[in-house]
């Protein structure tokens, strides 16, 4: 059971997770809770709240996942609950966008004006201006730039989470490099502290 | 566990640099990969959000049938016990309050205080001396006088004193306002060495006290329209207050040349360029030089225009507009 070990340390029968045993639940938690919230953060943009988003993703996993036929399908289909969760997200922050008060500092921002001024600026511009490049590139290219370079997967991991061939995976990741080097020397960004010496 | 990008089969950084020359910007993604990991903290925080189990979905008679027992049960027991009234709490027991931004609207915080709360707090203290940590948002208070309460509010900002009266408080982007509508307090905001004593219909603002505070400040000031002035105020306490080779000094000193060239205070702005562009920063670099090209005057000389203009043609064409800056002060 190397597999279900590698999905859900600690739990031995996947049955255990699909019956929504507490202990199972709470080990599948533990495992998965912190890619789920980085995926929020690298993949939702500025106008989504990752805590928010991620809150949603493990409510659909604690009624959903009793579909899930075996462990290797956890993480693709996790990514893709987290996907359509985003997505979700960013249908009513364009919603907001549109209603009155909508388009206002806080959204211009990605965080609430009412925050304290440190936290208003206490976010890396270097962050803030890589966030925006991946928000220019298509989301298929996005999505296995973010598993590939900022999460250091494998390209045959991120396969595996995108429900994608190797090689489908490789020539992506090859055109979403292609494009965010373009639009980073666009900008005036390179790896040294973000800036362009 | 560790809260990291951990993955069964996973691998090491180095692969992945391997394929990337040093000035690849692909390399950034690694770095911000590594900032916005999830910590063990933001996990906890998530783990107490999500429920422990989906709601149960129960047949009626599951629900009904201990519904219909506790009911008889209640009925039975209610003719027989009288709870006795509950007793008055002491005025020197703690309290321990948090608002998380779930609460709107008036609040008994104690006897004699009363708060209508729209934001995020905590109130801490006994009844007889609360103390309310502000964070966000605004609270509006209210203190019954001669009831003998010390209240006290603080914020980042500062601390708001008070003995009987009524009043306000927001905290924002530019600080901790405080409105008096009844009574008097004493305000000490932490960047002031000598507390303030308002009176009805008085108004301050305390300011952020750190340099990221200050350039907050600075910039919701820009965005509300205030004038340069007000805004230039602001950044020079901030550029006081910040690390000059910081990512935030290095925003206040390009807040200030735009600042400056906004209030066509030439003087100030084209050394303030100058001196960002011989700071070493490099991210906004070829907009402070085009600022400053923009309002180099006969009077302050090419040496200064053939600066700023090697700097914006380092980093793409020339734009047309300064075109004639080229023909007059170019080599």
């Amino acid at each position: 059971m190397a597999e279900m070990n590698d999905i859900v340390p600690g739990v031995h029968s996947w049955d255990d997770v699909r019956q929504g045993e507490d202990h199972a639940l709470d080990r599948l938690f533990h495992r998965w809770m912190p890619d789920v919230l980085q995926w929020c953060r690298r993949l939702g943009g500025p106008r989504v709240d990752p805590d928010q988003a991620a809150q949603e993703v493990f409510i659909v996993v604690l009624r959903r996942v009793h579909t899930v036929q075996n462990p290797g399908q956890l993480p693709s289909w996790l990514f893709s609950v987290t996907r359509r969760v985003l997505a979700q997200h960013r249908r009513r922050a364009w919603v907001r966008r549109w209603m009155p008060g909508g388009d206002s500092l806080e959204h211009q921002l990605g965080a609430d004006p009412r925050d304290g001024p440190e936290k208003l600026v206490e976010r890396d511009e270097t962050i803030q201006h890589v966030q925006a490049l991946l928000q220019q590139l298509p989301e298929e290219l996005r999505e296995v730039l973010v598993l590939c370079d900022m999460e250091q997967r494998t390209d045959p991991e991120a396969a595996a989470i995108l429900g994608l061939k190797t090689g489908t995976a490789k020539s992506r990741l090859r055109r979403a490099r292609q494009q965010f080097r373009a639009l980073a020397r666009a900008e005036g960004l390179a790896p040294n502290g973000g800036e362009r010496a | 566990m560790n809260s990291t990008d951990t993955m069964p089969t996973g691998f090491g950084m180095s692969q992945r640099e391997d394929d990337h020359a040093a000035d690849d910007p692909v390399r950034l993604l690694a770095r911000v990969g590594a900032v916005t990991r999830a910590t063990d903290a933001d996990v906890a925080r998530l783990r107490r959000a999500v429920p422990r189990s989906p709601a149960p979905v129960r047949s009626r008679w599951r629900v009904a049938a201990p519904a219909a027992v506790g009911m008889a049960a209640m009925a039975a027991t209610s003719l027989m016990f009288v709870p006795p009234p509950t007793p008055e709490p002491p005025p020197t027991a703690p309290l321990s309050v948090t608002f998380d931004g779930s609460v709107q609207g008036p609040v008994q915080a104690a006897p004699g205080v009363s708060l209508a709360i729209s934001g995020k707090g905590k109130l801490s203290g006994t009844q007889q001396a609360p103390v309310l940590d502000w964070q966000r948002g605004r609270v509006d208070v209210e203190v019954t006088p001669g009831a003998g309460i010390d209240f006290r509010l603080k914020t980042q900002d500062g601390v708001v004193h008070v003995i009987g009266t009524a009043f306000s408080v927001e905290r924002d982007a530019l600080g901790t306002h405080v409105d008096v509508t009844r009574g008097k307090v004493e305000v000490g905001c932490a960047a002031e060495a000598v507390p303030k004593l308002l009176t009805a219909d008085m108004t301050t603002t305390c300011w952020p006290t750190t340099a990221g505070g200050l350039l907050g400040r600075a910039r919701a000031l820009h965005k509300s329209g205030a004038p340069p002035d007000a805004v230039l105020n602001t950044v020079s306490v901030g550029l006081n207050t910040a690390d000059p080779a910081s990512a935030i000094g290095r925003e206040l000193a390009v807040l200030e040349v735009q600042q400056l060239v906004s209030a066509a205070r030439t003087e100030e702005a084209i050394p303030a360029a100058l001196a960002y562009l011989d700071s070493g920063a490099a991210l906004r670099r070829p907009e402070v030089a085009r600022l400053g090209a923009s309002i180099v005057t006969d009077a302050s000389g090419c040496e200064s225009a053939r600066r700023f203009l090697t700097v914006v043609e380092e980093s793409g064409t020339l734009p047309p507009d300064l075109a004639p800056l080229a023909a007059r002060c170019g080599d």
